[in-house]
């Protein structure tokens, strides 16, 4: 038991006060002379016989009443059967943030509820649920003797499968960071021309408890296009949607001022403007036709492939180089000349020797990906190409979608049945994940920041996840099927994650946002987590500390009162 | 509003102010034969007794006219000097009727009937009591006995506890003719000697009014807790009357009542007099009596 309002509990004595009265109104000094007492004497006897019960009851019943008005002041709240507790597993990701503001502050006030608890939090460290040991999270709950208890707006993924029955889960419904800032900026077309009107919207959102005012602008490759004075009540949210002809492929939203609240001041799209590209494949490639075939879009540009045998002249001529394995000693090299004179050059690779012989021969590592990636990948190609710019910077300004070596390989697992899946016309959104793989030359996830992440891994040997903060964390990766994999999350900042081999290659990198939109990972509801734990109870709010019982005490005080004047009632009726 | 104008002297309220209790009583008496129909005196208490004749000297007031008128002789009429009743007025002056103005309204009662037994010729005695007898007057029915009786009433003063054996001893000694008895008191410290005194009184053929004098403010309990303290003993008592008060009504209801039935068992009137009822009514109980007596 707890209160809300502690200092209420001073004034617990009140309660004293119907005795008190009943006491010092026996005591009084008032003297009356009075002809003869015999009467009053049997009278008094009499009298106490009869009121003496109800006497009893009314002070009992009016002391109580004070109790319960000064003990629902007190605002008691009752958090389960937190006593005995040894260990509170408390969730600090950033989701939690509005409910752990000050961790100090909020050890303090578990403290108050469960003396001498031992506090743990968990956020940062490796939490693997899904692993043959019943997760490291629900065996350090089991190393434990008695009842543990976890705080968290838990995520779906975190605590599935892993086995805490028997301990208390508190469930923190999943209130909204506080956001202010571009939430939403999106073009609706994959391509453009010069003359071609390109449609899009921002959305700009104030979900906090402050008005915002300001400037939205739209910025074409650093010149200024659109602007729009905003004002935004708290919990507001504006969308604008216009269209406009493009002279660059980049495209920027931002916010006047800038540095928002947890939000983005600064979001960019990319349109690429595209003329005439010249493609050459060393073979016929169906994955490639199918893809430079594009479903439903009319690619604005000129596309011509040679194929055949490809000479140094040819793809030193050519915008773009498609290979295909199996490839010969003279086409990797054939690559790598393509690559040095600024060439893009796609190698997609089907088969383990050419994959190896790549490896050796360039020093890269192969990513496997599925058929439906490769349009992605050449896409992204062609778009760089055509618009001949860094598409991406990262956090610190860095172009991030840099031409290093202009070479992209693209391992694939061979599904010919799936050709109609090749190419999706939904790739635009996958822009900045192919920026970044393109840069890591390894898979980029976009994840919420309470995610839990499976990233398959190459290698059985220890790996470091790199915080945005420059710390690290190693991580080991555990057997799983398919192969062996790494769990990663929740995370508590947002920012890039990367997660890199001991010779600091990077094998992924994970954007961590807190737009659910970019997020690969559905968030968790309450539903999700009453399906799972058989101890479920939803407290409103943990520095709140529990279940309010005041609402319930107010009733009894209500149900006393009644009863005591229904007892007054019977003393009239009885001439008591 | 009632105006205080509007008040007849047999009001205590307006009685109870005049101070000297001669013209009290007077008026309270007077007050009364103006609604009383018929005169309350009953003719010449006197009784002739034998003629004597003439001396120089004599008061010719008493010369027998019509003897005259018939013999030429002067005769004088010689009267019984006792009256044909004999009234003892007793008055509890114990402490408790000291209570506001209990005594006086018992005071001035006995005054009236004092008054009233004079006109009447009637010998009338006093006899006030506490812890034992404090003033004795023997009954005579002068003019100069009246005054004494008054005087001795107006320096009546209450105090000490109630010994209702001193009294009815003294009563029974002295009533060697039947009589009747005006017995004032609120009955307190002793009930059961005071009925039991009062009903051996009767028992001796002597008729017996008991008024039962109580103020309005011992029924009427009010005020919050307090300490009573007892007047006559000094005994003290916590009680609360506003919690309290029912229940003592109910036991003073039933206390008067037993007194009540009790005397009237012995076949001795008796009537509650609280000190605001009109003193006809007192009045009125007494000459009915004192017609069933002649």
């Amino acid at each position: 038991m707890n209160f809300s309002n502690p200092t209420a509990l001073y004034f617990l004595p009140m309660a004293l006060i119907p005795i008190l009265i009943h006491l010092l109104g026996r005591r009084t000094r008032r003297r009356v002379k009075f002809p003869w007492i015999e009467l009053l004497r049997k009278a008094s006897t009499e009298g106490r016989r009869r009121r003496t019960p109800f006497e009893i009851i009314l002070l009992i019943i009016r002391t109580l009443l004070i109790l319960l008005l000064i003990l629902a002041f007190a605002n008691p709240v009752h958090i389960g059967n937190l006593k005995g507790i040894k260990t509170l597993w408390v969730d600090i990701s950033h989701s939690m943030s509005p409910y752990i503001s000050d961790e100090g502050k909020f050890i303090r006030n578990i403290r108050e509820m469960i003396p001498n608890v031992e506090v743990k939090f968990f956020a940062d460290r490796q939490i693997d649920v899904n692993s043959p040991e019943k997760t490291y999270f629900a065996s350090s709950l089991k190393s434990l003797s008695g009842n543990s208890v976890i705080f968290t707006d838990l995520q779906r993924n975190m605590l599935e499968g892993s086995h805490i029955k028997g301990h208390t889960v508190i469930f923190v419904p999943q209130k909204r960071v506080a956001n202010r800032g571009i939430v939403e900026f999106e073009t609706d077309v994959p391509f453009a021309t010069a003359d071609m009107p390109v449609p899009f919207s921002i959305k700009v959102e104030n979900y906090s408890a402050e008005p915002w005012s300001g400037k939205v602008e739209l910025k074409n490759s650093g010149v200024t296009v659109r602007g729009w004075e905003t004002y935004l009540k708290p919990w507001e949210s504006v969308t604008y949607r216009d269209t406009i002809t493009i002279h660059g492929s980049e495209l920027e939203a931002s916010l006047l001022p800038g540095d928002e609240l947890d939000g983005d001041d600064r979001r960019f799209a990319f349109v690429p403007l595209l003329s005439s590209v010249k493609v050459v494949m060393n073979r016929q490639n169906r994955y490639l036709s199918a893809a430079l075939r594009p479903v439903g879009i009319e690619a604005p540009f000129e596309i011509s492939v040679v194929t055949g045998k490809i000479d140094y002249p040819t793809a030193a001529g050519a915008d773009v180089v498609f290979l295909t394995s199996p490839l010969s000693v003279s086409e990797l090299n054939l690559a790598k000349v393509a690559a040095s004179s600024g060439k893009g050059v796609v190698l997609f690779v089907g088969d383990s020797s050419s994959a190896e012989l790549i490896r050796k021969q360039l020093g890269i590592n192969i990513h496997k990906v599925g058929v439906s990636s490769i349009g992605d990948y050449m896409f992204y190609r062609l778009w760089s190409i055509a618009d001949g710019v860094p598409l991406l910077k990262d956090d610190r300004g860095n172009p991030i979608a840099a031409y290093a070596d202009n070479i992209i390989v693209c391992g694939f697992l061979p599904d010919p049945s799936n050709t109609d899946f090749i190419y999706s016309p939904s790739f635009p959104p996958f822009v900045n994940r192919i920026a970044l793989t393109s840069l890591h030359r390894t898979t980029v996830y976009y994840v919420h920041p309470d995610t839990m992440l499976t990233v398959p891994s190459y290698t059985t040997s220890l790996l470091t996840l790199k915080l945005p903060n420059g710390k690290e964390l190693p991580i080991t990766p555990f057997m799983g099927k398919g192969g062996y994999f790494v769990r990663i999350g929740p995370f508590k900042t947002v920012g890039i994650y990367n997660l890199v081999n001991q010779k600091d290659e990077v094998l992924a990198v994970i954007v961590v946002n807190l737009d659910p939109k970019e997020s690969d990972v559905r968030p968790a509801n309450a539903h999700d987590l009453k399906a799972t734990f058989e101890n479920y109870e939803i407290i409103k709010s943990l520095e709140g500390k529990g279940v309010s019982m005041r609402g319930k005490l107010l009733w009894a005080a209500l149900l006393i009162f009644l009863i005591e004047v229904l007892t007054i009632l019977i003393m009239r009726i009885k001439n008591i | 509003m009632k105006r205080t104008g509007e008040k007849s002297i047999l009001d205590p309220e307006i009685a109870l102010r005049i101070k000297r209790l001669d013209l009290r009583a007077k008026l309270v008496v007077e007050g009364f034969m103006v609604g009383y129909h018929r005169s309350p005196y009953h003719g010449f208490s006197v009784e002739f007794a034998e003629h004597r004749a003439y001396t120089p000297g004599d008061d010719i007031r008493w010369l027998d006219w019509r003897v005259l008128a018939r013999t030429e002789r002067l005769y004088i009429r010689k009267f019984e000097e006792e009256t044909n009743l004999r009234a003892y007025i007793v008055i509890d002056t114990s402490g408790s009727m000291g209570f506001e103005n209990k005594l006086d309204y018992a005071v001035t009662l006995a005054s009236a009937f004092a008054y009233i037994l004079h006109f009447q010729r009637d010998a009338f005695g006093l006899i006030t009591f506490s812890e034992g007898i404090n003033l004795f007057l023997p009954p005579h029915s002068t003019t100069l006995h009246r005054r004494r009786f008054l005087s001795m009433l107006q320096s009546v003063q209450a105090g000490g506890k109630t010994d209702t054996k001193s009294i009815f001893n003294t009563l029974a000694e002295n009533m060697k003719k039947k009589g009747l008895i005006l017995f004032l008191s609120d009955f307190y410290g002793d009930t059961s000697g005071f009925i039991r005194g009062l009903k051996i009184l009767r028992r001796m053929g002597n008729e017996v009014i008991a008024f039962q004098i109580i103020a309005p403010s011992e029924t009427d309990l009010r005020g919050k807790s307090a300490i009573f303290e007892d007047m006559e003993t000094g005994e003290r008592l916590q009680f609360d009357p506003q919690t309290m008060k029912k229940t003592y009504h109910e036991i003073l209801d039933s206390y008067i009542q037993e007194v009540k039935t009790s005397l009237r068992a012995g076949l001795v009137e008796y009537e509650l007099m609280t000190t605001d009822t009109p003193f006809d009514i007192a009045l009125m109980k007494f000459l009915k009596k004192r017609e069933k007596i002649r």
